[in-house]
């Protein structure tokens, strides 16, 4: 009887013992896990700062400002440009009516698309940066390459000239 | 003899007996081994915490947490950061063949002088550094030679993605990561916690219009061949400044000579006399005081004799002036009659709540003194109160004007936003005066309403002319002083500056422009006054930021008190 309940504690013993060691075992292994995890955070972290910084670095205002200028037909808004109710909208005082239909609900004609103007007060110094005339605005026109249909049986010499002709 | 009989008899038997006792002690053995085993296993699994040893064990590898923290404008953009930069360094007892890893060094390196990198391969040292801050491809680059005895050390380095953008409030930090300066030195404490780390310091700063005042700045400093220039938005309401330049401004990323001009924030670090600036100052206390009315006239025929000095008008209309035509013409006669009204001790309490006696308190360091008059008497009460005699910082006048006009209350200027809230996402109304926070009540709200008037009418009608925007109700009032040089007002050399306002009938910004020694140019009729050279300045920044914040144009907004102008005159 003895030798069975003693079998029976060992037995026990022997599986907790096991048991703990798988547990720690996968403890381990999860902190590892945990640890690998934190690390590759902390380094994806820091390649969101560096690329942060290089974000900022490439939409510094003066920079878009140039880029703006040279790729877009955009100006900044003007105080001329806003409207600080529906009446005010570019142009709508001096709209011409069709005619008063029954219910006298104005009927606008298709006018003209409003072009900015150039406004200069009196004062104008010209400090600004932003002119309406933007000269470097239009881009650029490409070139129209010269093509020859070149013979392939013509000449080294004249395939040469040709090319000059060309490059001229 | 039995034992003998024993051992006689049972010869097989003895045999197995001392196999038996021979195995007793290997068993004992094996049980020990495996007990304590078992113990240990326990032991172990039980009460040793795995986690803490594992990472305590890896943690020194980890070098991204000592960084500095970010700084970040109002908007989230990046103002200055952390970047990896690793340092070369070298064991020279590794490195077998130094003329060849010199020249591949070189190759990656040209900028290093060769003689000296082959000095320091040959050198009997055992550490010894070749060149800090490595980009990525310089450190690929060096990765990729192969040599052993070149070591990268970490090592991080301040950048500073705008630039010369705000660099005077920014400051810079020396090759040690040690802040020198701006709000890199104030907030260190802040910045170099290694626990707040992940904590972005967001300034009060908008980089856009930081942008357009700087460019604008840059523009008109070239323009007038200008010493020197300083700028400031503020919010009124909030005291956050939204932009702050100086000219002329450094790179932080650069190299830095801390003794250079280029360092000086002109916007706290030097005092000026503002000049006619200051009558916004008088006329408000002459109003809040009751000493004066808006309807009284006082003499400005002919320049004040005040014992031994007499006061000159710079635009002179030899006649009574009525008070907005004062201010509107910048009569110092008639600010100086307005002073002996209001009587020095009312001008000091004044000038001491508008906080022109003490240093103000920006997150800056380097924030100097005003310069006071030593003896307070009749003419020194005179010439302050048109500016003369009296030294502020550019920073005192704007947060005295931004005091005045918001309502009467003195909110002190901060660099550190206030509020979660974009610029542009608080919307634009016409809610009069919020009293949310308890702040110094200086001149009555009735007081303020009637300063806002009378800069917009010196806008409209006087000597501010150029400020003028279409569409937007701009106010303000320009000051010009004659620079102090060997001990006497220079006439050549003076300091010319705009304080605008806008919108005025529910202010939201204040401008300050300032240019130290500009020339006159063909356009300004070589004229070298705050109209001429500082105003187009401030409407301009009006102008870009406007619409940039939808302020709404109406330029049918009334002014007031026009009526006791008389405009028909020659404006400037």
């Amino acid at each position: 009887m003895i030798k069975i309940v003693a079998s029976f504690f060992i037995m026990m013993v022997m599986i907790s013992a096991g048991t703990v060691y798988s547990l720690k075992e996968t403890t381990e292994r999860l902190a590892l896990q945990k640890q690998q995890l934190y690390a590759k955070i902390l380094k994806d972290r820091a390649a969101i700062k560096v690329l942060k910084a290089e974000m900022a670095y490439l939409s510094r205002p003066e920079r878009l400002q140039d880029l703006s200028k040279r790729f877009l037909d955009l100006s900044p808004a003007l105080s001329n440009q806003m409207a600080d109710n529906i009446n005010s909208i570019a142009g709508r005082e001096n709209v011409e009516l069709a005619a008063i239909p029954i219910d006298e609900f104005p009927l606008l004609l298709p006018q003209e698309k409003p072009t900015l103007q150039k406004n200069v007060s009196k004062n104008h110094v010209a400090l600004a940066s932003f002119e309406m005339d933007n000269k470097d605005v239009t881009p650029k026109k490409q070139e129209q390459k010269k093509y020859e249909p070149t013979d392939k049986k013509m000449s080294f010499y004249d395939r040469i000239s040709i090319k000059l002709e060309n490059d001229q | 003899m039995r034992s003998a009989d024993l051992h006689i008899e049972g010869a097989r038997i003895g045999a197995i007996e001392v196999a038996r006792n021979r195995l007793i002690v290997p068993t004992f053995l094996f049980v020990l081994g495996f007990s304590i085993l078992i113990v240990r296993l326990v032991s172990i699994g039980i009460f040793e915490d795995v986690s803490d040893q594992i990472i305590s064990a890896n943690s020194t590898r980890i070098e991204f947490i000592r960084e500095r923290a970010d700084i970040l404008d109002r908007n989230g953009i990046v103002m200055a950061t952390n970047l990896p930069a690793p340092s070369l360094a070298v064991r020279p007892r590794m490195i077998s063949n130094p003329e060849e890893a010199a020249d591949k060094i070189i190759a990656v390196l040209p900028d290093l002088n060769r003689t000296r990198v082959l000095n320091q391969l040959k050198s009997s040292k055992h550490f010894l550094y070749i060149r800090r801050n490595l980009s990525p491809t310089q450190v690929w680059k060096i990765n990729a030679l192969g040599y052993l005895g070149l070591v990268l050390e970490n090592a991080e380095k301040r950048v500073y993605p705008q630039g010369r953008l705000a660099s005077h409030v920014l400051g810079y930090v020396d090759v040690d990561n040690n802040p020198q300066a701006g709000v890199e030195k104030f907030f260190n404490d802040h910045l170099s916690n290694p626990i707040r780390s992940n904590e972005p310091l967001y300034l009060s700063l908008d980089l856009r219009i930081q942008y357009i005042v700087h460019e604008e700045l840059e523009i008109a400093m070239d323009k007038f061949s200008a010493k020197g220039g300083a700028a400031i938005v503020m919010d009124v309401m909030t005291g956050e400044v939204l932009a702050m330049t100086s000219m002329p401004d450094f790179d932080g990323n650069g190299s830095i000579s801390p003794e250079g001009a280029e360092m000086k924030n002109r916007n706290i670090l030097e005092p000026y006399e503002m000049g006619s600036g200051f009558k916004t100052f008088t006329l408000a206390m002459g109003l809040d005081t009751g000493a004066i009315k808006l309807t009284d006239h006082f003499d400005a025929t002919k320049p004040l004799k005040v014992g031994s000095r007499t006061i000159h008008d710079d635009h002179a209309k030899k006649r009574f002036m009525s008070v907005p035509e004062i201010y509107t013409y910048s009569s110092n006669i008639g600010s100086a009659l307005i002073i002996r009204e209001v009587g020095i001790e009312n001008q000091q309490t004044y000038l001491k709540k508008f906080g022109f006696f003490d240093k103000s308190a920006i997150e800056l360091t380097g924030v100097s003194q005003p310069i006071l008059p030593t003896r307070w008497g009749e003419i020194q009460s005179m010439t302050v109160s048109y500016g003369h005699g009296i030294a502020v910082t550019p920073l005192q006048l704007v947060t005295g004007v931004a005091s005045v006009v918001n309502g009467g209350r003195l909110i002190p200027a901060t660099l550190i936003r206030k509020n979660n809230t974009l610029v542009d996402e608080t919307p634009y109304n016409n809610v009069s005066f919020s009293q949310e926070e308890n702040y110094q009540q200086i001149i009555s709200p009735d007081t303020s309403r009637k300063m806002r008037e009378l800069m917009r009418l010196a806008v409209d009608y006087g000597s501010g002319g150029n400020a003028k925007v279409d569409g937007y109700r701009v106010g303000g009032k320009t000051g010009t002083a004659e620079k102090v040089v060997d001990g006497a007002y220079s006439r050549d050399n003076k300091i010319t500056s705009f304080v605008g306002v806008f919108p005025m009938d529910n202010p939201k910004y204040a401008i300050f422009v300032m240019l130290d020694e500009p020339k006159g140019t063909e356009d300004t009729f070589y004229k070298a006054t705050g109209g001429w050279i500082a105003a187009p300045v401030v409407g301009q920044i009006i102008r870009r930021i406007g619409p940039m914040f939808g302020v709404k144009p109406d330029a049918n907004v009334k002014t007031k008190y026009q009526n006791l102008l008389l405009v028909n005159e020659n404006k400037n």
